[in-house]
């Protein structure tokens, strides 16, 4: 029997539901392929026809939730905010998009998106790193990032994400505070005026 | 600007300035110890908000503490200094200097004639200007603690804060039925780490050697620590709003603003809205001398009402904290810093009220009471002469019940700030606690009415409000 298209995108769709609702439940290292498998109805080869393995499917829910982000991003721009509340902004909505999925986005941050993962490694990883920067490339056009800029805010950005997975303060309200002052570090040093300069006089 | 920093520097006391080096042993290791990972240690540089705001209140609390060892043997005074210093420049590095210098700001410059007028005008304005969170940090932390979007759960909500609040910052909002509100939002984060450095703080001071009143000294410290950590609690200020809104319920007016407790949190306060000039603009306004009159009676009366009726101090007397509404009521703002008095507290209150009418014996047994005397101290005729003076001058504008103080003349201030600063040379520091609380209470009400420069019945006031007490 011929799978069409319609059947393999209800399959996939299926497979990213019961995933989530896997990892949720049971938290990421506990949750196996088998598990996947059978919360989705499928047999476990059907699974690896559609991900190679977890990470990707966990990747892949990441890159979900940032893509809505992105949408959501562009409707809370009030259009007042200068480059660091933009920045904050923009990071800010991808973690509440993420919210669900924190307890295993750090699994995501050591795969697809570690800075040791060389390009081409990951596709997925690749894409989501390139969609984050055009954004931030975007912010910043009239001021536009060399690629030293770009790397350090990716680092940051890195950092700061690593630090939410693992924030056990109430509401998370430390990675507030870590994510601010790391964004006002990297402007001021986009900024001549950024008292990061050595001294002149 | 560059003067008024400049101004800053030069205005510091000089051990303030002068880098803590590794002179001793002694410094050497509390500079270890100081860098020793804290519990919110990974946070604590993002709050670092450089070093001149530090020094500033370093400076003055070094003023202040020395005082208390002024004539300690000298080799256990540098010791202890340098202790002191390696303390406060930790104190300086600390996150939550956004809100301690402008606490110190706020007390320093709440006596005008204590420092020199440019600096007390410059400090007071340290209130206002300190750095806000932009409106997309703060949305994500009110909708962290309120568990929804500012938009969703209030009408409106201003993006820029309108005044700023020691531990955080105020936006003017609207219920979603229309009300007018003011929201207090605390820096996120903020409140952990004041315990924790409170904690170091506690650690690097116990080993000083402060004489014979170390432990008096050290509970004391512990005592305001104590009140800090509560008045980062948003709830219990809302609770204490609600006791002083019950409490002055029979003075119309007098406004204390209502909590509207569905979008409040520890770390987030909606309150009422009053309209209104806070009283440094209402006195820019030249208001007649019968206005500065009749605020300052509602203000002795209201603070007294909360005092005697509510046991309740409230322990922030600053202009900032007063308005004058469009309607010429009185408006009391921010009781987070507010106190309510235990049975103990209490009787030390009621026992001075003996004290006054009785006088003589009864006066001199409520000082030992209220400084919890040993019978050595209080058979030092010295120690005791300045604490009848002092009594003396607390109770000065009382005594006239026909006739109105004037408050006008800052003979009286200065003399009280005298005795004030004279106690604390000979280290007469000793007193219960709940004094330090007190004392803020009563010279900031009567510095804000020297302020004014109002002539008040005091003394009627005082008989009136006891009476209504029951005392």
């Amino acid at each position: 029997m011929k799978v069409t298209q319609e059947a393999k995108r209800a399959t996939r769709r299926r497979i990213l539901a019961a995933a989530r609702e896997q990892f949720i439940a049971r938290g990421f290292e506990a949750t196996t392929t088998r598990d996947l498998a059978a919360a989705a109805d499928i047999a476990k080869g059907t699974l690896f026809n559609y991900f190679e393995n977890k990470e990707a499917l966990a990747a892949t829910l990441v890159a979900d939730a940032l893509a809505a982000a992105q949408e959501d991003f562009g409707k809370r721009l009030r259009g007042d905010e200068d480059l660091r509340e933009q920045l904050f902004l923009h990071i800010s909505t991808g973690f509440r998009r993420l919210e669900p999925y924190r307890g295993f986005v750090g699994a995501v941050l050591e795969t697809a998106l570690s800075p040791f993962a060389k390009n081409g490694v990951s596709r997925l990883g690749d894409e989501l790193r390139m969609e984050h920067l055009d954004v931030v490339r975007e912010l910043t056009k009239d001021d536009p990032l060399d690629v030293v800029r770009l790397h350090l805010y990716w680092t940051l950005y890195l950092g700061v994400a690593a630090f939410w997975t693992a924030d056990d303060s109430p509401n998370q309200e430390d990675t507030l505070a870590v994510l601010d002052e790391s964004l006002r570090v990297f402007v001021l040093s986009q900024s001549d005026q950024g008292g990061l300069q050595p001294s002149r006089s | 600007m560059e003067s008024r920093i400049a101004d800053f520097v030069t205005a510091l006391p000089e051990e303030a300035t002068r880098p803590v080096g590794a002179q001793t042993e002694l410094a050497k290791l509390v500079e270890d110890l100081a860098l020793r990972p804290m519990p919110t240690g990974r946070v604590h540089r993002a709050w670092s908000l450089g070093t001149l705001s530090a020094k500033i209140a370093a400076g003055w609390m070094t003023m202040w503490i020395r005082g208390a060892f002024a004539n300690e043997e000298e080799r256990a005074r540098q010791s202890n200094e340098a202790r002191l210093r390696a303390a406060l420049t930790i104190f300086g590095r600390m996150g939550y200097m956004r809100g301690a210098v402008m606490k110190v700001g706020q007390l320093i410059s709440n006596y005008p004639d204590l420092v020199p007028k440019e600096l007390a005008e410059m400090l007071s304005h340290l209130h206002f200007e300190a750095p806000p969170m932009h409106y997309s940090l703060l949305a994500e932390h009110v909708r962290h603690e309120l568990k929804g979007d500012p938009e969703e759960l209030f009408g409106s909500f201003e993006t820029e804060a309108f005044a700023a609040a020691s531990l955080g910052q105020v936006h003017r909002a609207q219920t979603l039925a229309g009300d007018k509100l003011a929201v207090k939002v605390q820096y996120p984060g903020i409140g952990r780490t004041i315990q924790a450095d409170m904690r170091n703080m506690s650690v690097l001071l116990s080993p000083m050697l402060l004489g014979s009143d170390r432990d008096n000294l050290m509970e004391q410290y512990a005592y305001v620590r104590d009140m800090l950590l509560l008045e980062l609690d948003y709830e219990s200020e809302a609770r204490f709003l609600e006791q002083a809104r019950e409490v002055l319920a029979d003075l119309p007016d007098v406004v204390v603003p209502r909590v509207y407790s569905e979008l409040s949190t520890d770390k987030v306060l909606s309150m009422e809205r009053l309209e209104g000039l806070h009283l440094s603009e209402w006195l820019d306004t030249n208001p007649s001398q019968e206005e500065r009159d009749r605020i300052a009676a509602l203000l002795f009366q209201s603070t007294s009402r909360l005092f005697f009726a509510g046991k309740l101090c409230w322990g922030d007397p600053h202009p900032g904290n007063i308005m004058v509404l469009e309607d010429g009521r009185l408006g009391l703002l921010d009781f987070g810093s507010c106190r309510s008095f235990d049975e103990h507290e209490w009787d030390i209150v009621t026992l001075g009220v003996d004290g006054y009418r009785e006088g003589g014996e009864k006066l001199r047994e409520a000082m030992r009471f209220a400084c919890d005397l040993s019978e050595k101290q209080a058979a030092d005729p010295d120690r005791m002469q300045y604490l009848e003076d002092y009594s003396l001058w607390y109770w000065e504008p009382m005594e006239n019940v026909d006739e109105a103080f004037d408050f006008t003349d800052p003979a009286y201030i200065q003399h009280g700030m005298k005795l004030f600063g004279e106690c604390s040379q000979k280290r007469y520091t000793r007193a219960h606690p709940v004094n330090l609380y007190n004392a803020r209470f009563l010279y900031g009400v009567r510095v804000l009415a020297h302020t004014m420069k109002a002539r008040c019945y005091v003394g009627r006031i005082f008989q009136e409000e006891i009476a209504h007490a029951g005392l």
